[in-house]
Protein backbone atom coordinates (compact mmCIF):
# COMPACT_ATOMS: atom_id res chain seq x y z
CA UNK A 1 0.00 0.00 0.00
CA UNK A 2 1.59 3.63 -0.73
CA UNK A 3 2.58 5.58 1.93
CA UNK A 4 1.89 8.89 2.18
CA UNK A 5 3.94 12.23 4.01
CA UNK A 6 2.03 13.70 6.60
CA UNK A 7 0.33 16.75 5.33
CA UNK A 8 -0.88 15.55 1.91
CA UNK A 9 -3.14 13.95 -0.45
CA UNK A 10 -3.55 11.30 -2.29
CA UNK A 11 -4.59 11.49 -6.15
CA UNK A 12 -7.61 10.54 -5.30
CA UNK A 13 -8.61 12.22 -2.31
CA UNK A 14 -8.20 15.52 -4.04
CA UNK A 15 -10.76 14.18 -7.15
CA UNK A 16 -12.95 13.53 -4.31
CA UNK A 17 -12.61 17.09 -2.61
CA UNK A 18 -13.09 18.51 -6.33
CA UNK A 19 -16.01 16.38 -7.00
CA UNK A 20 -17.92 16.58 -3.10
CA UNK A 21 -17.52 20.46 -3.82
CA UNK A 22 -18.77 20.45 -6.76
CA UNK A 23 -21.73 18.30 -6.20
CA UNK A 24 -22.45 19.69 -2.40
CA UNK A 25 -22.60 23.25 -4.07
CA UNK A 26 -25.72 21.91 -6.62
CA UNK A 27 -27.14 19.63 -4.12
CA UNK A 28 -26.46 20.47 -0.73
CA UNK A 29 -24.58 16.82 -0.25
CA UNK A 30 -23.46 13.70 -1.80
CA UNK A 31 -23.38 10.04 -1.33
CA UNK A 32 -20.83 7.33 -2.47
CA UNK A 33 -22.60 6.43 -5.37
CA UNK A 34 -22.98 9.94 -7.27
CA UNK A 35 -19.17 10.47 -5.94
CA UNK A 36 -18.74 7.68 -8.30
CA UNK A 37 -20.30 8.60 -10.90
CA UNK A 38 -18.88 11.69 -10.72
CA UNK A 39 -15.55 10.61 -10.65
CA UNK A 40 -15.95 8.25 -13.62
CA UNK A 41 -17.29 11.06 -15.65
CA UNK A 42 -13.72 13.12 -15.18
CA UNK A 43 -10.97 10.94 -16.11
CA UNK A 44 -11.34 9.21 -20.13
CA UNK A 45 -12.54 6.07 -20.37
CA UNK A 46 -12.49 5.42 -16.48
CA UNK A 47 -14.77 2.95 -15.15
CA UNK A 48 -17.30 3.40 -11.70
CA UNK A 49 -14.54 3.73 -8.20
CA UNK A 50 -14.04 0.22 -6.74
CA UNK A 51 -16.18 -0.31 -3.89
CA UNK A 52 -13.07 -0.66 -1.34
CA UNK A 53 -11.45 1.79 -2.81
CA UNK A 54 -14.29 4.56 -3.00
CA UNK A 55 -15.58 3.72 0.94
CA UNK A 56 -12.14 3.28 2.47
CA UNK A 57 -10.91 6.26 1.15
CA UNK A 58 -14.47 7.88 2.13
CA UNK A 59 -14.43 6.34 5.73
CA UNK A 60 -9.85 7.59 6.11
CA UNK A 61 -11.00 10.87 5.06
CA UNK A 62 -13.85 11.27 7.41
CA UNK A 63 -11.83 10.01 10.37
CA UNK A 64 -9.32 13.00 9.43
CA UNK A 65 -12.34 15.13 9.27
CA UNK A 66 -11.90 16.41 5.73
CA UNK A 67 -15.44 15.13 5.43
CA UNK A 68 -19.03 15.46 7.46
CA UNK A 69 -20.67 12.24 6.95
CA UNK A 70 -24.56 11.24 8.50
CA UNK A 71 -27.21 9.09 7.48
CA UNK A 72 -30.26 9.93 5.87
CA UNK A 73 -33.53 10.12 7.51
CA UNK A 74 -34.43 6.47 7.33
CA UNK A 75 -38.45 8.03 6.58
CA UNK A 76 -36.91 9.51 3.42
CA UNK A 77 -35.26 6.59 2.37
CA UNK A 78 -38.28 4.02 2.63
CA UNK A 79 -40.91 6.83 1.27
CA UNK A 80 -38.36 7.14 -1.63
CA UNK A 81 -38.10 3.27 -2.10
CA UNK A 82 -34.21 2.61 -1.68
CA UNK A 83 -32.23 2.16 0.96
CA UNK A 84 -30.98 5.02 2.94
CA UNK A 85 -27.98 6.62 2.01
CA UNK A 86 -24.72 7.87 3.94
CA UNK A 87 -24.61 11.92 2.94
CA UNK A 88 -21.18 13.80 2.39
CA UNK A 89 -20.24 17.15 2.88
CA UNK A 90 -16.75 18.96 2.37
CA UNK A 91 -15.99 20.14 5.75
CA UNK A 92 -14.16 23.59 6.18
CA UNK A 93 -10.93 21.24 6.52
CA UNK A 94 -11.56 19.59 3.57
CA UNK A 95 -12.02 22.67 1.91
CA UNK A 96 -8.66 24.17 3.18
CA UNK A 97 -6.25 21.06 2.34
CA UNK A 98 -8.00 20.99 -1.32
CA UNK A 99 -7.08 24.59 -1.63
CA UNK A 100 -3.30 23.48 -0.14
CA UNK A 101 -3.28 20.06 -2.45
CA UNK A 102 -4.12 22.61 -5.23
CA UNK A 103 -2.09 25.40 -5.14
CA UNK A 104 1.13 22.80 -5.03
CA UNK A 105 1.72 24.12 -1.35
CA UNK A 106 1.62 21.71 2.01
CA UNK A 107 -1.57 21.91 3.69
CA UNK A 108 -1.43 24.86 6.09
CA UNK A 109 -3.14 22.77 9.57
CA UNK A 110 -0.93 20.24 10.34
CA UNK A 111 -3.04 19.50 13.23
CA UNK A 112 -5.93 18.46 11.23
CA UNK A 113 -4.29 16.40 8.76
CA UNK A 114 -1.90 14.39 10.88
CA UNK A 115 -4.26 12.71 11.92
CA UNK A 116 -4.72 10.96 8.54
CA UNK A 117 -0.99 10.80 7.74
CA UNK B 1 -30.63 -1.90 8.54
CA UNK B 2 -30.18 -5.06 7.07
CA UNK B 3 -28.80 -4.84 3.43
CA UNK B 4 -31.92 -4.59 0.76
CA UNK B 5 -32.67 -6.87 -2.22
CA UNK B 6 -31.34 -5.00 -5.40
CA UNK B 7 -34.03 -6.19 -8.07
CA UNK B 8 -31.56 -5.89 -11.34
CA UNK B 9 -28.48 -8.30 -11.19
CA UNK B 10 -28.81 -10.24 -8.63
CA UNK B 11 -26.31 -12.54 -8.81
CA UNK B 12 -23.79 -9.99 -9.24
CA UNK B 13 -25.11 -7.83 -6.32
CA UNK B 14 -25.67 -10.95 -4.28
CA UNK B 15 -22.20 -11.64 -4.47
CA UNK B 16 -21.05 -8.17 -3.36
CA UNK B 17 -23.12 -8.57 -0.50
CA UNK B 18 -21.69 -11.67 0.63
CA UNK B 19 -18.13 -10.27 -0.07
CA UNK B 20 -18.97 -7.73 2.24
CA UNK B 21 -20.41 -9.98 4.96
CA UNK B 22 -17.32 -12.18 5.11
CA UNK B 23 -14.79 -8.80 5.18
CA UNK B 24 -17.11 -7.37 7.95
CA UNK B 25 -17.11 -9.93 10.10
CA UNK B 26 -15.53 -9.99 13.47
CA UNK B 27 -15.89 -6.10 13.14
CA UNK B 28 -18.32 -4.27 15.85
CA UNK B 29 -21.06 -4.54 14.66
CA UNK B 30 -21.85 -0.75 13.89
CA UNK B 31 -18.85 -0.36 12.11
CA UNK B 32 -19.89 -3.24 10.23
CA UNK B 33 -23.58 -2.56 9.45
CA UNK B 34 -22.59 1.00 7.98
CA UNK B 35 -19.75 -1.14 5.74
CA UNK B 36 -22.86 -3.30 4.58
CA UNK B 37 -25.63 -0.15 4.61
CA UNK B 38 -23.93 1.93 2.64
CA UNK B 39 -22.47 -0.85 -0.13
CA UNK B 40 -26.50 -2.01 -0.33
CA UNK B 41 -27.30 1.96 -1.10
CA UNK B 42 -24.44 2.06 -3.74
CA UNK B 43 -25.97 -1.70 -5.18
CA UNK B 44 -29.19 -0.25 -5.64
CA UNK B 45 -28.27 3.18 -7.05
CA UNK B 46 -26.22 1.43 -9.44
CA UNK B 47 -28.83 -0.58 -10.60
CA UNK B 48 -31.20 2.56 -10.45
CA UNK B 49 -28.71 4.40 -12.84
CA UNK B 50 -28.04 1.38 -15.19
CA UNK B 51 -31.94 1.29 -15.78
CA UNK B 52 -31.97 4.79 -16.68
CA UNK B 53 -29.08 4.59 -18.72
CA UNK B 54 -30.89 1.35 -20.73
CA UNK B 55 -27.73 -1.05 -19.25
CA UNK B 56 -28.53 -4.49 -20.39
CA UNK B 57 -28.60 -6.31 -16.76
CA UNK B 58 -25.64 -8.44 -18.21
CA UNK B 59 -23.50 -5.72 -18.59
CA UNK B 60 -24.67 -3.78 -15.56
CA UNK B 61 -23.61 -7.25 -13.71
CA UNK B 62 -20.49 -7.32 -15.10
CA UNK B 63 -19.95 -3.62 -13.81
CA UNK B 64 -21.05 -4.56 -10.32
CA UNK B 65 -18.20 -7.58 -9.73
CA UNK B 66 -15.64 -5.39 -11.36
CA UNK B 67 -16.36 -2.68 -9.31
CA UNK B 68 -16.21 -5.66 -6.10
CA UNK B 69 -13.09 -7.20 -7.30
CA UNK B 70 -11.33 -3.75 -8.07
CA UNK B 71 -11.61 -2.98 -4.08
CA UNK B 72 -11.07 -6.15 -2.42
CA UNK B 73 -7.81 -5.37 -1.52
CA UNK B 74 -8.68 -2.03 -0.26
CA UNK B 75 -11.56 -4.21 1.91
CA UNK B 76 -8.86 -6.29 3.07
CA UNK B 77 -6.22 -3.27 4.20
CA UNK B 78 -9.71 -1.58 5.36
CA UNK B 79 -10.97 -4.54 7.32
CA UNK B 80 -6.74 -5.36 8.66
CA UNK B 81 -6.76 -1.06 10.07
CA UNK B 82 -10.44 -1.92 11.56
CA UNK B 83 -9.37 -4.71 13.74
CA UNK B 84 -6.19 -3.08 14.99
CA UNK B 85 -8.03 -0.10 15.35
CA UNK B 86 -10.50 -1.99 17.82
CA UNK B 87 -8.47 -5.27 19.12
CA UNK B 88 -8.32 -5.92 22.66
CA UNK B 89 -5.17 -5.38 25.14
CA UNK B 90 -4.58 -9.00 24.88
CA UNK B 91 -5.44 -9.90 21.65
CA UNK B 92 -2.22 -7.21 20.77
CA UNK B 93 -0.07 -8.45 22.88
CA UNK B 94 -1.09 -12.38 21.64
CA UNK B 95 0.06 -10.78 18.43
CA UNK B 96 3.32 -9.27 19.05
CA UNK B 97 4.11 -12.76 21.22
CA UNK B 98 3.37 -14.37 17.93
CA UNK B 99 6.22 -12.36 16.39
CA UNK B 100 8.47 -13.00 18.56
CA UNK B 101 7.79 -16.99 18.05
CA UNK B 102 9.34 -17.04 14.87
CA UNK B 103 13.00 -15.89 16.38
CA UNK B 104 12.29 -18.91 18.45
CA UNK B 105 11.65 -21.42 15.73
CA UNK B 106 14.11 -20.18 13.75
CA UNK B 107 16.68 -21.28 17.21
CA UNK B 108 15.07 -24.27 17.40
CA UNK B 109 14.89 -25.77 13.89
CA UNK B 110 19.38 -24.49 13.70
CA UNK B 111 19.37 -26.49 16.64
CA UNK B 112 17.47 -29.36 15.71
CA UNK B 113 19.63 -28.93 12.40
CA UNK B 114 22.96 -29.16 14.30
CA UNK B 115 21.60 -31.99 16.69
CA UNK B 116 20.73 -34.17 13.66
CA UNK B 117 24.06 -33.31 11.29
CA UNK B 118 26.03 -34.61 14.73
CA UNK B 119 24.31 -37.80 15.13
CA UNK B 120 24.44 -38.09 11.21
CA UNK B 121 28.32 -37.46 11.60
CA UNK B 122 28.58 -39.72 14.14
CA UNK B 123 26.59 -42.67 13.20
CA UNK B 124 28.63 -42.70 9.71
CA UNK B 125 31.97 -42.37 11.44
CA UNK B 126 31.41 -45.23 13.84
CA UNK B 127 29.21 -47.48 12.03
CA UNK B 128 31.30 -47.45 8.69
CA UNK B 129 34.46 -45.58 8.81
CA UNK B 130 35.97 -44.52 5.61
CA UNK B 131 37.36 -47.72 4.99
CA UNK B 132 34.34 -49.66 4.88
CA UNK B 133 32.39 -50.39 1.62
CA UNK B 134 29.03 -48.54 3.06
CA UNK B 135 30.36 -45.49 3.93
CA UNK B 136 29.54 -42.76 1.81
CA UNK B 137 32.13 -39.93 1.06
CA UNK B 138 30.35 -37.22 0.13
CA UNK B 139 27.45 -37.48 2.20
CA UNK B 140 30.00 -38.04 5.34
CA UNK B 141 31.74 -34.44 3.88
CA UNK B 142 28.46 -33.21 3.47
CA UNK B 143 26.88 -34.12 6.93
CA UNK B 144 30.15 -32.68 8.48
CA UNK B 145 29.55 -29.45 6.31
CA UNK B 146 26.04 -29.41 7.93
CA UNK B 147 27.43 -30.00 11.17
CA UNK B 148 29.61 -27.10 10.22
CA UNK B 149 27.46 -24.41 9.10
CA UNK B 150 24.27 -25.25 11.51
CA UNK B 151 26.97 -24.28 14.39
CA UNK B 152 28.17 -21.08 12.50
CA UNK B 153 24.40 -20.35 11.68
CA UNK B 154 23.45 -20.58 15.85
CA UNK B 155 26.84 -18.66 16.67
CA UNK B 156 25.78 -16.14 14.35
CA UNK B 157 22.56 -15.77 15.52
CA UNK B 158 23.18 -15.38 18.88
CA UNK B 159 24.24 -11.67 18.09
CA UNK B 160 21.63 -9.50 16.74
CA UNK B 161 23.64 -7.19 14.41
CA UNK B 162 25.12 -11.21 12.50
CA UNK B 163 21.92 -13.13 12.89
CA UNK B 164 20.65 -12.53 9.00
CA UNK B 165 23.77 -13.96 8.07
CA UNK B 166 23.17 -16.67 10.56
CA UNK B 167 19.40 -17.42 8.67
CA UNK B 168 21.50 -18.27 5.55
CA UNK B 169 23.97 -19.96 6.90
CA UNK B 170 21.13 -22.39 8.37
CA UNK B 171 20.12 -22.60 4.59
CA UNK B 172 23.69 -24.03 3.64
CA UNK B 173 23.50 -26.47 6.44
CA UNK B 174 19.74 -27.71 6.01
CA UNK B 175 20.46 -28.07 2.31
CA UNK B 176 23.94 -29.86 3.33
CA UNK B 177 22.24 -32.10 5.56
CA UNK B 178 18.80 -33.09 3.78
CA UNK B 179 20.26 -33.54 -0.09
CA UNK B 180 23.54 -35.41 0.98
CA UNK B 181 23.87 -36.28 4.39
CA UNK B 182 20.90 -38.22 4.43
CA UNK B 183 22.72 -40.58 2.06
CA UNK B 184 25.33 -41.21 4.15
CA UNK B 185 23.22 -42.62 6.79
CA UNK B 186 21.08 -44.44 4.27
CA UNK B 187 24.36 -46.19 3.29
CA UNK B 188 25.24 -46.79 7.03
CA UNK B 189 22.23 -47.40 8.53
CA UNK B 190 20.18 -50.57 7.44
CA UNK B 191 17.00 -49.25 9.41
CA UNK B 192 17.44 -46.10 7.64
CA UNK B 193 17.69 -47.50 3.89
CA UNK B 194 14.24 -49.38 4.86
CA UNK B 195 12.89 -46.56 5.94
CA UNK B 196 13.87 -44.77 2.90
CA UNK B 197 13.10 -47.91 0.29
CA UNK B 198 9.94 -48.76 2.24
CA UNK B 199 8.12 -44.58 1.53
CA UNK B 200 8.12 -43.93 -2.30
CA UNK B 201 7.30 -40.23 -1.06
CA UNK B 202 10.31 -39.76 0.86
CA UNK B 203 12.42 -37.99 -1.74
CA UNK B 204 9.95 -35.77 -2.60
CA UNK B 205 9.17 -34.92 1.12
CA UNK B 206 12.64 -34.32 1.84
CA UNK B 207 12.63 -32.12 -1.57
CA UNK B 208 9.99 -30.70 -0.22
CA UNK B 209 11.35 -30.31 3.88
CA UNK B 210 14.42 -28.17 1.87
CA UNK B 211 12.12 -25.75 -0.35
CA UNK B 212 10.08 -25.13 3.33
CA UNK B 213 12.85 -24.64 5.25
CA UNK B 214 14.91 -22.53 2.70
CA UNK B 215 12.05 -20.10 2.16
CA UNK B 216 11.71 -19.93 6.53
CA UNK B 217 15.28 -19.16 6.69
CA UNK B 218 15.35 -16.99 3.71
CA UNK B 219 12.35 -14.72 5.31
CA UNK B 220 13.77 -14.69 8.58
CA UNK B 221 17.79 -13.20 6.72
CA UNK B 222 15.17 -10.94 5.11
CA UNK B 223 13.67 -9.78 8.61
CA UNK B 224 16.85 -9.47 10.45
CA UNK B 225 18.44 -8.12 7.63
CA UNK B 226 19.87 -4.43 8.97
CA UNK B 227 17.87 -1.22 7.78
CA UNK B 228 19.91 1.14 5.29
CA UNK B 229 20.43 3.72 8.02
CA UNK B 230 21.87 1.05 10.07
CA UNK B 231 23.94 -0.12 7.35
CA UNK B 232 25.44 3.57 7.13
CA UNK B 233 26.00 3.89 10.49
CA UNK B 234 28.15 0.96 10.56
CA UNK B 235 30.17 1.80 6.97
CA UNK B 236 30.73 5.35 9.10
CA UNK B 237 31.82 3.59 11.85
CA UNK B 238 33.93 1.79 10.03
CA UNK B 239 35.58 5.05 8.17
CA UNK B 240 35.89 6.96 11.81
CA UNK B 241 37.84 3.41 12.99
CA UNK B 242 40.32 3.54 9.94
CA UNK B 243 40.76 7.25 10.43
CA UNK B 244 41.68 6.75 13.84
CA UNK B 245 44.06 4.04 13.27
CA UNK B 246 45.72 6.27 10.12
CA UNK B 247 46.15 9.13 12.79
CA UNK B 248 47.65 6.76 14.80
CA UNK B 249 50.02 5.36 13.16
CA UNK B 250 51.36 8.79 11.39
CA UNK B 251 51.46 9.63 14.89
CA UNK B 252 53.64 6.94 16.09
CA UNK B 253 55.55 7.17 12.80
CA UNK B 254 56.51 10.68 13.77
CA UNK B 255 59.47 10.22 15.83
CA UNK B 256 60.88 7.90 13.45
CA UNK B 257 60.90 10.56 10.95
CA UNK B 258 62.24 13.29 13.10
CA UNK B 259 64.91 10.35 14.20
CA UNK B 260 65.89 9.52 10.50
CA UNK B 261 66.87 13.13 9.79
CA UNK B 262 68.69 13.44 12.67
CA UNK B 263 70.66 10.76 11.42
CA UNK B 264 71.10 11.50 8.11
CA UNK B 265 72.15 15.04 9.41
Amino acid sequence: MARRRPGTLFPLEIEILECGIALQSSDGDFYGFALAKALAGRADGKGLTAHGTLYKALARMTDAGLLDAVWEDAALAEAAGRPRRRLYTVSGEGVRAHQAATAGAPAAAPSGLAAFA
Amino acid sequence: MSVAPVSAAPAAAGTVRAWCEWYTRGLPEPLAAERRDEVASDLHEHAAWAAEQGIAERDLGRGIRLRMLGGALADLSWRRQQLRAHETAEATALRRNARGGLPVLAYTLALLVLVASGGVVLRVLLGTGPGSAAFHAQGAASAVLALAASACALALMARRRTRWVGALWAIVAVYCLLRYGTKALVHASATSSQLVYSAAAWDTFGKLLIVGLTLFFLGMAVRWAPSRREMDRGVRAVARASTHVSAQASRVGEPLAVSREAVGG
